[in-house]
């Protein structure tokens, strides 16, 4: 019987310091992440048998649990994935939030400056401080924009090289993931060490919060991983490697790639969740608008105001140039493509540009779609075998196709119009003295030799606007001079001298046409207002030295407010602030989704820990209830040798 | 719920990171004195603020604006005073040589005077403003607009054009007249026509300016007062270069006062059987002309005492200087006008100004009051939650084994 309590006690002792170095382990490690903490069950023995009765045998260790719910860490994973997500997007989404509305980087503060600079310009046109002042606005501007595009160019290479991080991070984990799956595979099912088990589940973690991913246990007790829409990550022990690749769209952008070995698949689009995630949605929903945006911006200006200004004469006396060089339409080639049609773009009325990309996909070699990226509006372009074939305009520019090599069906293009033009748009404008202030002719009352006039009726030409300048300078050809428009009270018309277009006589009825305006020259238009006398004339001629006309520059301020771009329902400032607003608003939506995911994870962390956590004051009670009944079982020992010695004794 | 320590351990140091989150904001606020540190803040609110400035600049463009308009109306007005005063002073001398007391002496000293006058308006009509352009050559602002000629004429040397300044979102002003509007094209005798004596008259007839009756009535016509013998009596005849005949053989005797086509003149003195006069409709004349005309007609008449002459030049000066008193009136006026319709839209942008800050204060300024009361209620909650995380670190079974 002795004997048979030592056993007992032996096993008791067994049983208790397992359970001990357990507590131990779990103790050690209270700070790992991922670990889940392990508990020694313990069984009866199995009794002996005596007579009729059945006598314990102590104790014996059954197994090592892990405390575990698959079901917690896969909330903990999902959770995980989007609030990495959500993360990411913010802080991204932040880097250009914060930058719009800054007075000293935003556009809106440059546009103010240079329009108050063009007015300046207006009060005062042959002031060369006024002219010197709105040219290093121009310039400020135009950095202002460059600036911009370099800070977006940045971020887009900051979301390149993130991508190829992600990719090589995933990687590292895939490969631990099938490496463990592999250790795990020595072990039956049911008796696989907890450890390693916590471990792959750690590893699986680290790769939700990088990409969303499923997880399917296989009978064998290895565990598939799967990305996107069933891409399989890890299949049992072997890895598949992800990559990132120049798109075949666009040389800016990388697309993500997955080989397993045999086979190679774009996934770009199917990356979901966790980092990757967020960096795409940041790249495609908020940098990809920013960026347009202040591209359409930056083409609505250039071809307006140099519009404008081509109508101008320079202090010099000569027809205004360009303030700013025009930005040009991105059209970029699908590297995949394999016919070769040739797709070039320029813009046409920028006023209709939306911040959208599009893509131009062959169907055919002479019918093509355009689609517009952002909502999916499709125009159908028949080139009907010409080429080269200009397209009617969609949006604010006009595509030509070359088909000299046709192109094949599923060719694309992918068509960015404003993408690069913040970056493009440069100062044309050599010198103040180029500044258009004066309008390029004058309209004036016929004078004789000393400059007093001659006209004897009330009638008067005036509002001269000037279009075209197809016809000027007048000085040289056609009209090789200035242009006399005399009234004829007998006909009641005016009478152009020369009139080499052939436009005039201009009827005229002093009682009932005063205010009827008329256009010469392709382009220059005036009103006629009350009753000239037979013979009264009004000479149109160069503006020659006019170097204090402000008319031109007058038109050029005027422009700030004029609503010209998204189809005349906003100004350049306008533009910008509406932008602010959405970027704002889809920062403000990132910052409480991130919010959001962020208690979500709190909460799936805080079941998980409930669970599998650690804690240190549970185990030191655990410490002392294992560490009195190894003391117990010892206790025991004893007693049966003091039980043994009195045998001895009362034997001898 | 069993609680994890190391869980336990990031519930407390995440308490205290948001509070410090909270805190650097606040913070941030009212060092900058901002509401608003990034769209993300108040989307529409950072929009509105953009919106705002942009107004703010523009309204401020205008008040600049104004500025041009005002100081360079003003010189205008200073340059009209100055040719007004000269003119006042030329037809007081007009009608101190006019009187019969007056001798040749006294009239040679007159003519000096009224060159004097004339030399003064011809400066002042080339002014130059602040920035060394002149105020009256249009857009030729670097052409000097009035030279004089060898052959005692005047030329006008700039354009008509007009330059407006955008003083409000939908007004313009222009900041003055072109030299060619206030002292060329001045229309000479009484506005709507002038008289003149006939360049061979050998009799004594002196002609007044005459007087408008009805001038729809008057048409654009040259009329000539022809002297005749009408059986032995002065009479005379009036006749039109277009409409033809219109007074036969009317008796003359000193004064007749002769009225056709709703004008009246008044000849005065005795003519000579095929003297003439005219009646033309009034034409532009420079200002300067008139006064070189009336120079010389005083310089004539120190020279030959021809007073039928200098009665008709001195009638015909007096009526043209009248005129351009009129038409300078007139300038000034519009220039008046201008000036406070510039006063206006000042005060207009001024008050829109006033209420653009106020809104801008609203959306973008902080409540620094609130924010401070805020700023203390987190430095306690972090406060809190350091002290607490603390204590409660310290809880360890552990302690009492």
């Amino acid at each position: 019987m002795a004997f048979d309590s030592i056993s007992a006690a032996v096993s008791g002792l067994n049983a208790n310091s397992v359970a001990l170095a357990t507590t131990q382990h779990n103790i050690a490690n209270v700070n790992t992440e991922g670990f889940s903490r392990q508990r020694a069950e313990f069984g009866s023995q199995i009794p002996q048998r005596l007579g009729n009765s059945f006598i314990g045998t102590g104790v014996q260790l059954q197994t090592v649990t892990r405390i575990f719910d698959a079901l917690v860490l896969g909330q903990l994973q999902a959770s995980t994935t989007t609030f990495r997500e959500a993360e990411t997007l913010l802080e991204n989404a932040q880097q250009i939030d914060n930058v719009l509305a800054n007075p000293n980087i935003g556009l809106n503060g440059g546009l103010n400056d240079f329009f108050t600079a063009v007015n300046g310009v207006s009060d005062d046109p042959s002031n060369f401080g006024a002219r010197v002042t709105l040219f290093a606005e121009a310039e400020s501007l135009v950095s202002r924009f460059n600036g911009l595009e370099s800070h977006f160019d940045d971020l887009r290479l900051f979301v390149n090289g993130e991508l190829r991080a992600f990719a090589a991070d995933v990687n590292q984990l895939a490969q631990n993931v099938a490496t463990l799956n592999e250790q795990l595979l020595t072990f039956p099912v049911g008796q696989q060490p907890a450890d390693l088990l916590d471990q792959r589940d750690q590893v699986i973690t680290r790769i939700a919060e990088q990409v969303a991913v499923t997880t399917v246990a296989q009978s064998d007790g290895s565990l598939n991983v799967f990305i996107g829409n069933g891409q399989g990550l890890v299949i049992g022990n072997t890895a598949s490697t992800l990559a990132v690749q120049v798109s075949v769209e666009d040389a800016a952008d990388l697309d993500v790639i997955i080989s397993d070995g045999n086979s190679i698949a774009i996934v770009t689009s199917q990356i979901v969740g966790g980092v990757s995630g967020g960096l795409l949605q940041f790249r495609d929903n908020i940098l990809n608008r920013a960026q347009n945006t202040i591209g359409q911006i930056a083409v609505g200006l250039a071809a307006q105001l140099n519009d404008q200004h081509r109508l101008g004469q320079d202090f010099n006396g000569n027809l205004g140039g360009d303030i700013f060089v025009e930005p040009t339409v991105n059209v970029n080639v699908n590297t995949t493509n394999v016919g070769g049609a040739v797709v070039t773009g320029v813009f046409g009325n920028t006023g209709n540009l939306t911040p959208s990309d599009f893509r131009l996909t062959a169907n055919s070699a002479t019918t093509f779609t355009l689609t517009r990226l952002d909502d999916g509006t499709t125009t159908a372009i028949d080139t009907l075998g010409a080429s080269p074939f200009t397209a009617a305009e969609v949006d604010g520019f006009i595509l030509t196709i070359d088909s000299t090599v046709a192109a094949a069906a599923g060719d694309s293009f992918l068509i960015q119009p404003t993408r690069n033009a913040a970056n493009e748009i440069a100062l044309a404008l050599n010198s103040a003295d180029d500044i258009a202030s004066a309008l390029p002719v004058r309209l004036q009352t016929a004078t004789n030799a000393n400059g007093l006039g001659t006209n004897t009726g009330n009638g008067l030409l005036s509002d001269l606007i000037v279009t075209d300048v197809t016809n000027l300078p007048l000085a040289g050809p056609p009209v090789n001079g200035s242009v006399a428009i005399t009234f004829d009270a007998v006909l009641n018309q005016f009478n152009l001298v020369p009139d080499v277009l052939a436009e005039g006589p201009l009827a005229y009825d002093p009682s009932v046409d005063s205010g009827t305006s008329f256009t010469i020259l392709g382009g220059l238009t005036f009103t006629a207002t009350g009753t000239p006398d037979n013979g009264d004339s009004f000479i149109l001629s160069d503006n020659t030295s006019g170097i204090s006309d402000n008319g031109n520059a007058l038109l050029l301020a005027g422009l700030q407010a004029v609503q010209t771009l998204n189809g005349g329902t906003s100004s350049f400032n306008t533009t910008d602030s509406q932008l602010v607003t959405t970027i704002g608003t889809l920062t403000r939506n990132a910052s409480i989704s991130e919010q959001a995911t962020e208690a979500l994870f709190f909460q799936a962390q805080e079941r998980r820990e409930a669970i599998s956590g650690v804690n240190l004051d549970e185990e030191a009670a655990n410490l002392v209830q294992f560490q009195q009944a190894f003391q117990a079982n010892a206790q025991v020992i004893a007693i049966s040798s003091q039980l043994f010695d009195t045998l001895l004794n009362a034997v001898g | 719920m069993r609680i994890s320590t190391l869980f336990f351990n990031q519930l407390g140091v995440n308490e205290i990171l948001r509070n410090q989150e909270d805190l650097i904001d606040t913070q941030l606020q009212i060092a900058t004195g901002r509401r608003i540190l990034a769209p993300e803040f108040d989307p529409a609110g950072a929009a509105r603020v953009l919106d705002l400035r942009e107004f703010q600049t523009e309204n401020e463009t205008f008040q600049s604006n104004i500025q041009f308009v005002r100081s360079r109306n003003q010189l205008e007005e200073v340059v009209l005073v100055g040719a007004n005063n000269a003119l006042q002073r030329a037809r007081e001398l007009a009608v101190q040589a006019a009187t019969v007391t007056a001798d040749g002496e006294q009239r040679f000293a007159i003519a000096l005077e009224v060159e004097q006058l004339r030399d003064e308006l011809f400066n002042i009509a080339n002014t130059r403003d602040s920035n060394n352009e002149f105020l009256f050559s249009g857009s030729l602002g670097n052409t000097q607009p009035f030279t004089a000629n060898n052959n005692g004429t005047f030329s006008y040397n700039g354009d008509q054009t007009v330059r407006e300044l955008q003083v409000g979102s939908s007004r313009r002003i222009r900041d003055g007249d072109p030299g060619s509007d206030v002292f060329f094209n001045v229309l000479n005798g009484n506005g709507v026509f002038s008289t003149a004596p006939g360049a061979g008259n050998v009799g004594a007839g002196v002609i007044d300016n005459g007087s408008v009756l009805n001038q729809t009535a008057f048409p654009n016509d040259t009329f000539t007062i022809t002297f005749v013998n009408n059986a032995g009596a002065l009479a005379f005849n009036v006749d039109g270069a277009a409409t033809g005949s219109v007074l036969v053989n009317q008796p003359f005797s000193d004064p007749t006062t002769i009225s056709f086509n709703g004008v009246q003149t008044t000849i005065t003195g005795t003519p000579a059987i095929g003297d003439t006069f005219t009646v033309a409709p009034s034409a532009n004349q420079d200002i300067f002309t008139t006064l070189e005309t009336f120079r010389q007609a005083l310089d004539d008449f120190a020279n030959n005492g021809d007073v039928t002459a200098f009665g008709n030049a001195s009638n015909r000066a007096i009526g043209d200087i009248d005129s351009a008193l009129v038409h300078i009136l007139n300038v000034r006026s519009a220039t008046g006008a201008r000036l406070n319709a510039t006063d206006t839209q000042e005060n207009i942008n001024a008050d829109f100004l006033v209420q653009v800050q106020g809104t801008l204060s609203e959306v973008e300024d902080l409540d620094i009051a609130e924010a401070a009361s805020r700023l203390q209620i987190q430095v306690v909650a972090l406060q809190a939650a350091q002290q607490s995380f603390l204590r409660v670190q310290n809880l360890s079974l552990f302690n009492f084994l």
